[in-house]
């Protein structure tokens, strides 16, 4: 994968792992203040940083990555209990996730500028100092605010309390005034706690100095805010509201926190002290950074049309902006999504596939219609009407495969997703083995439908488990058999006509067929009469029979009491089909055979004995019309000479119990998944349609050779055979009679 | 409790009305599925969804009787594929006072209650799946 396509990838994954950042502290955030921060929260945090440090590496985006190592360090400190998630903690985590999205945006447009990769660094010292020692001997917070001492004054002990814990905690702190009419400021104030309320703590109502005109009533109310100055605002907007932020000194000594969060441009404390209203010039905390541009600083007087503005605390200040600015080169991070991509849950496309297999059919039974209308002269129809409703038809069903098309496409997805995952976990694997492996990819881009691709990643983990573990040897072994010290372990897709082969293998030292075959007798798999009749590539097969597992130190990789019947299984669910391939000395490779698509399939049609089944047309290789006297016995077992290839011959009807008529010549048809083939023979050949399969109920799951349900549209139901299963049960007789 | 009541020739059954979705009246043809037990009698596509039905006197072990099946009724819940061939239904009964039932105990059957005179006997739905179920496990 290379260029904008895997940086289109890397961006839609990185979005939407800080979509789910975002979403996990805003969670936080509405708990903030409280101590019964939800933990699952905090692990979900870490886990989001964790695949976003590995995802950005994965992709050479090193700013991102370095960022993310911070977070999740720092997350991984909070979710071990050895931090505290206070409000510097959490407003930091907001800043980063900021500073996230600007480092994606700049990703996005294969840029990288000095200024933004400075905020990073920044931001990134700044989570790791979050923690730190806690001060020692620490002034009262108190008087980092700078509050109108005769405000102050009036202030009850448990108001003040809570005024100091804001502080401390570096809660953005607002005074908030609002004017009401003496008729009915009561229910006006109520509605105001109300709207605070959700937005953070009210720590104290107080008549405001200011009056509140001729037949008004001012209140102050200061409030510790939760949220940002926006958030208040909005969460303020139709309320007589006005804002004013109470500004916070840094502590004296600088606290590394407190300085990372209020940057240059913070004049001295000293500076600031004297008088009770202070200047305006100071930095913004953090949380302000949002806050809307300062309007002009008076306060509008009470009758003036309720309106949100959020001014400095004094009444003569310089406007907030300004000083926002200086410190905050960068523009507001858009808030416009940097991916064209939609994600969508894949039931509704299930659902949307339903649909459209059904208008297929409607498009099937007009169709029929449209060729009666043609032909029958018995409807009485005029000929151009006829030829209109053909025509017409027609149209339809081009529109309808285009949708089919569509909506098929819609649901592809490249396995590169899944092989990427696993490309992380490769690594740690080899460690815990004490192999040195080097792991290559490629074919990452091959499509396949999102709920195969969903489903492979715990077959493919296996094998890949399985050839670090066991085909693998350790260096030194390598070195004595005259190889590489590293072992190498690839992973390969390909697309192979309406399949895709995907293949683990890697260059160890094989599998040991005779070993194999030891297991196998030792655990009664076969018998030794069968076993001295296989074949090489039969010994081999037997790896994948239920309860095989040809080590006995039960590892702490592969050895979990899965074995590859699981992953045949798996597969087997998938309509796929896995092959071994294996050298001693020279290594081993599993190859997957996996349809593209489950959704809508294309299948012929079939009759054996006046009973009607699907065959998907996939593993459809060619059709034949067979004498009987084409038929030859090997070993008591029928089979079919193709151009000097001997095919296992499979009678349907016989196979699934039915009566069998006699019949002049049989239709084989020749069905073929990875290398295996077989003709199975069916009476009629009734076309081809597409079909929707729906799975049998898990009672009828372990009939074996039937995958599912569809329904042609003359409102029957006909069964969909297995291909994978009926090769396998061709394959198992050839064994089992041999 | 009410109770869904059905009849395999005469004999009296009924299931808990929570326990069934629906009555339908069975398809000219079942499509067989080969390979399956005999008491599968074959699957149905119901309004989309494929429904495996089974028919009660076999799954209960009853002697033949002349009188075809005409009706499926369909399980609910967890069970919504599930299907069972009875002879008719009869209707929604309350039944109260089950007690076990005499002789050979299976875990399809709870019990049996005396409705209007007659004996009815009420089936358990997860014993009927457990039945089911059974009936692949011996073949296979």
């Amino acid at each position: 994968m290379t260029g904008t396509k895997a940086l289109a990838e890397f961006v839609a994954e990185a979005t939407e792992i800080l979509d789910a950042l975002g979403r996990d502290l805003l969670a936080l955030d509405e708990v903030r203040g409280r101590d019964d921060a939800d933990p699952e929260r905090v692990n979900g945090l870490f886990r989001a940083a964790h695949s976003l440090k590995g995802l950005a590496g994965l992709f050479g985006q090193e700013r991102i990555a370095r960022l993310a190592n911070g977070a999740e360090d720092l997350l991984d400190r909070l979710r071990l209990g050895r931090l505290r998630l206070d409000d510097a903690v959490l407003d930091s985590l907001v800043d980063a996730l900021d500073t996230f999205q600007s480092l994606l945006a700049e990703a996005s447009r294969g840029e990288e500028t000095d200024g933004l990769s400075r905020r990073a660094e920044d931001m990134a010292t700044r989570l790791a100092r979050l923690g730190s020692p806690p001060r020692a001997a620490e002034e009262d917070p108190l008087e980092r605010l700078e509050l109108d001492p005769q405000v102050r004054a009036v202030f009850t002990e448990y108001e003040e309390h809570r005024l100091r814990e804001n502080v401390r905690r570096e809660v953005s702190l607002w005074r908030v005034r609002a004017a009401f009419d003496l008729s009915d400021f009561d229910q006006g104030l109520a509605d105001l706690n109300a709207r605070l309320k959700p937005l953070g703590e009210i720590i104290s109502t107080l008549p405001s100095a200011r009056p509140g005109g001729v037949n008004g009533i001012a209140f102050d109310l200061i409030f510790g805010a939760q949220v940002n100055g926006d958030a208040l605002t909005s969460g303020l907007l139709g309320t007589p509201a006005e804002l004013f932020q109470l500004p916070v000194r840094p502590v004296v000594g600088a606290m590394p926190v407190a300085t990372a969060a209020s940057p240059e441009g913070a004049p001295s404390p000293k500076a600031r002290r004297g008088g009770g209203r202070k200047k305006a010039a100071r930095a913004p905390p953090p949380s302000e950074e949002t806050a809307p541009p300062a309007g002009e600083g008076a306060p509008s007087a009470p009758g003036v049309p309720p309106r949100m503005r959020a001014v400095p605390a004094v009444e003569s200040a310089a406007p907030l902006a300004s000083d926002a600015g200086g410190a905050r080169p960068e523009a507001e991070p858009s808030l416009r999504s940097l991916t064209q991509t939609v994600r969508v849950d894949i039931g509704r496309l299930d659902g949307l596939i339903n649909m459209v297999g059904e208008l297929l059919l409607i498009k099937a039974n007009l169709q029929r219609l449209a060729e009666t209308t043609r032909q029958d002269g018995a409807i009485a129809v005029s000929k151009l009407f006829g030829q209109e409703l053909a025509r017409e038809t027609r149209q339809l069903e081009r529109k309808l495969e285009a949708l089919q098309e569509g909506l098929l496409e819609a649901r592809m997805v490249p396995v590169g997703q899944v092989f990427d995952k696993l490309a992380r976990l490769v690594r740690r694997i080899a460690r815990d083995a004490g192999k040195e492996i080097d792991f290559a990819i490629s074919g990452g881009e091959v499509e396949l439908d999102k709920l195969i691709v969903e489903e492979l990643s715990d077959p493919l983990m296996h094998l890949i488990r399985n050839a670090i573990d066991h085909g693998a040897e350790p260096p030194e072994a390598r070195l004595a058999a005259g190889k590489s010290r590293r072992a190498v372990v690839q992973l390969h897709a390909e697309q192979k006509g309406n399949h895709v082969v995907i293949s683990v293998s890697d260059d160890g030292s094989g599998i040991d067929e005779t070993g194999v075959r030891d297991v196998a007798l030792a655990r009664r798999l076969v018998t030794p009469a069968q076993a001295a009749e296989m074949s090489r590539r039969e010994l081999l097969n037997l790896i994948f029979l239920p309860g095989f597992s040809t080590r006995d130190r039960v590892s702490e990789l592969s050895g979990r009491g899965v074995g590859l019947d699981v992953v045949k299984n798996n597969l087997g669910n998938l309509s796929g089909i896995i092959d071994v391939w294996s050298e001693r000395g020279r290594g081993t490779a599993f190859h997957l055979t996996l349809p593209v698509t489950l959704a809508i399939i294309r299948a012929l049609v079939v009759g054996v004995s006046g009973r009607t089944y699907a065959v998907p047309l996939n593993s459809v290789l060619e059709i034949l019309a067979v004498r009987p006297e084409d038929i030859s016995t090997v070993e008591r077992r029928e089979v079919l000479d193709l151009r000097g290839q001997t095919l296992p011959f499979l009678r349907l009807a016989r196979l699934f119990h039915l009566p069998e008529r006699p019949v002049g010549r049989h239709f084989v048809v020749v069905v073929g998944l990875a290398q295996q083939r077989m003709g199975i023979a069916v009476d009629e050949l009734h076309g081809q349609q597409d079909i929707v399969t729906k799975p049998l109920g898990g009672r009828l799951r372990s009939v074996r050779g039937i995958s599912g349900a569809t329904d042609l549209g003359n409102r029957r139901t006909v069964l969909v055979l297995d291909v994978a299963e009926l090769l396998e049960e061709g394959i198992a007789q050839e064994r089992r009679r041999a | 409790m009410r109770h869904v009541i059905f009849r395999v020739e005469k004999e009296r059954y009924g299931l808990p009305l929570s326990a069934v979705r629906e009555v339908v009246v069975p398809p000219a043809r079942f499509t067989l599925v080969p390979r399956a037990p005999p008491a599968i009698t074959g699957v149905m596509n119901l309004r989309g969804r494929v429904v495996t039905v089974v028919e009660l006197r076999q799954l209960l072990n009853l002697p033949e009787g002349p009188t075809p099946p005409a009706r499926v009724v369909l399980l609910d819940r967890g069970r919504r594929d599930l299907g069972l061939l009875v002879t008719d239904v009869d209707g929604i009964e309350a039944v109260e006072r089950i007690s076990t039932a005499p002789g050979r105990v299976t875990p399809a059957v709870r019990g049996v209650a005396r409705l209007g005179g007659l004996g009815v006997t009420v089936l358990e739905p997860e014993g009927l799946d457990a039945a089911v179920v059974a009936l692949f496990t011996p073949s296979k």
